[in-house]
């Protein structure tokens, strides 16, 4: 299974745990490399999480919370925020030995030396790191605009069909006026030498939108994710066309796909 | 002891920071929905307790990884709860997705109060309720005993494809709770 699963309940009975080895192993594997089923598995999780709750509550004994807490403290005993003077005291207390004072001071210094040495790098190193975060933000930012785009209730979902073979090839485009545009495609041929292929919104009014140019890979698969257009463009279809490279303002060639709202 | 205002950020950025009353706290807030879920699976309390308590041991060692920008944790709280105690029910390691990592906690998505919680919980059980007898069956086996279509073709009797459209009708009408 290379493709997205095909509706929001699969995604659920993914989650459920009632696919299958085969089913369970392809899905995995096509999850891997997709942000977006990654995130509508995400909000089926939670929903398939939530659903658990529907039943008859009932209090666990109060001895349940007394030993978790035991355990708490026995897995990390360093670590969680308590007093425990007589521990203290016997570390601070290690310090009255001189050759053990000597030491960490040597220590000190030393590590001292080397923090000075290395600070330089350590700001090149602090700047290049806040680039490459900003860079995840902005595509995190991009993952969730896609992800709002497939599971909101307000996006407009239309399938795009070759006129002259309904069967094949094929595509789908969810669309919000307001938050924008995701288009995906299957089946297509590889465009002609010289020639790519370009998405169209065609408007309720005036000439048909470039929604952008787009090649289709070795399995015919293509996709256009968010792209520029006109604010509030309200569409009553979309289709493809297939056009000289670089792409064209209004439509000329021949229609590939097409698919009225 | 730390003061926490109860919201589940804070609490989890506590226990980040080691704080054991605030994990204390925040299984105040979670350990019923949670123990009912993972008894009512393996159906045993001395089970169930020792579940409850992995799970928030669990949370107690992730805590420094939790995004708390991301939120929703009585999500990932649930469906750590419920894949440990379907582990317990069937001995089975492959429903162990409960770390942070396999885990996948929505980025997207409203943080929901406790009121609007409970709020939920009752519209998913009067949801339930309402099933109608096939497919509530079909919707315990898979929820509660954590069984695959195959094996809850097999259990039934019923065809395959029965099975799963049934399901993913079920889902489809449970689903609606979750709409606004």
């Amino acid at each position: 299974m290379s493709e997205h699963l095909q509706f929001d309940e699969d995604f659920e009975l993914y989650a459920l745990g009632t696919f299958d080895a085969d089913e369970r192993n392809a899905f995995e594997a096509h999850l891997v490399g997709c942000l977006t089923c990654k995130e509508r598995l995400a909000q089926a999780q939670r929903r398939v999480g939530f659903l658990g709750t529907g039943i008859v509550q009932t209090q666990p004994a109060p001895h349940v919370k007394q030993a978790l807490l035991k355990r708490v403290r026995q897995e990390s005993p360093d670590q969680a925020v308590s007093s425990h003077p007589s521990r203290e005291q016997s570390f601070w207390s290690l310090f009255s030995r001189p050759m053990i004072a000597w030491g960490c001071a040597a220590v000190i210094a030393i590590v001292a030396i080397v923090l000075a040495s290395q600070t330089q790098a350590l700001k090149n190193r602090v700047n290049s790191l806040q680039a490459k975060m900003q860079t995840q933000q902005d595509a995190a930012a991009r993952d969730r605009r896609v992800a709002e785009l497939l599971t909101s209730p307000q996006t407009q979902r239309v399938a795009l069909k070759q006129p002259t073979d309904p069967a094949r090839p094929e595509g789908r485009v969810y669309y919000q006026p307001k938050q924008g545009l995701l288009f995906y495609a299957a089946n297509l041929p590889a465009a002609p030498s010289d020639h790519v292929y370009q998405l169209w919104l065609v408007p309720a009014e005036g000439a048909p939108i470039s929604a952008g140019i787009f090649q289709a890979n070795e399995k015919g698969e293509a996709s256009v994710l968010l792209p520029t257009l006109p604010a509030g463009a309200v569409a009553k279809a979309f289709a493809v066309t297939v056009e000289p490279a670089g792409g064209v303002p209004q439509p000329t060639g021949p229609k590939v796909l097409l698919g009225a709202v | 002891m730390m003061v926490h205002d109860g919201d589940d950020a804070t609490l989890m950025r506590s226990i980040a920071a080691r704080d054991e009353s605030a994990l204390a706290d925040l299984y105040d807030r979670h350990s019923v929905p949670l123990y009912s879920l993972i008894r009512r699976i393996v159906h045993d309390e001395a089970a169930a307790e020792e579940i409850l308590q992995d799970v928030f041991l669990h949370v107690w060692k992730v805590a420094p990884r939790f995004d708390q920008a991301r939120g929703q944790l009585r999500g990932w709280l649930l469906v750590m709860a419920r894949n440990r105690a379907l582990s317990h029910l069937r001995k089975r390691q492959d429903m162990q997705v409960d770390d942070l990592d396999v885990y996948a906690i929505p980025s997207t998505g409203v943080q929901e109060t406790i009121a609007e919680q409970n709020e939920l919980r009752a519209k998913i059980h009067a949801a339930i309720e309402e099933m109608p007898p096939e497919l509530s069956q079909l919707f315990e086996l898979a929820y509660f005993e954590g069984m695959t279509h195959s094996e809850i073709a097999q259990r039934t009797g019923q065809p395959l494809g029965t099975v799963k459209t049934r399901l993913r009708s079920g889902l489809t009408s449970l689903r609606r709770v979750f709409q606004p």
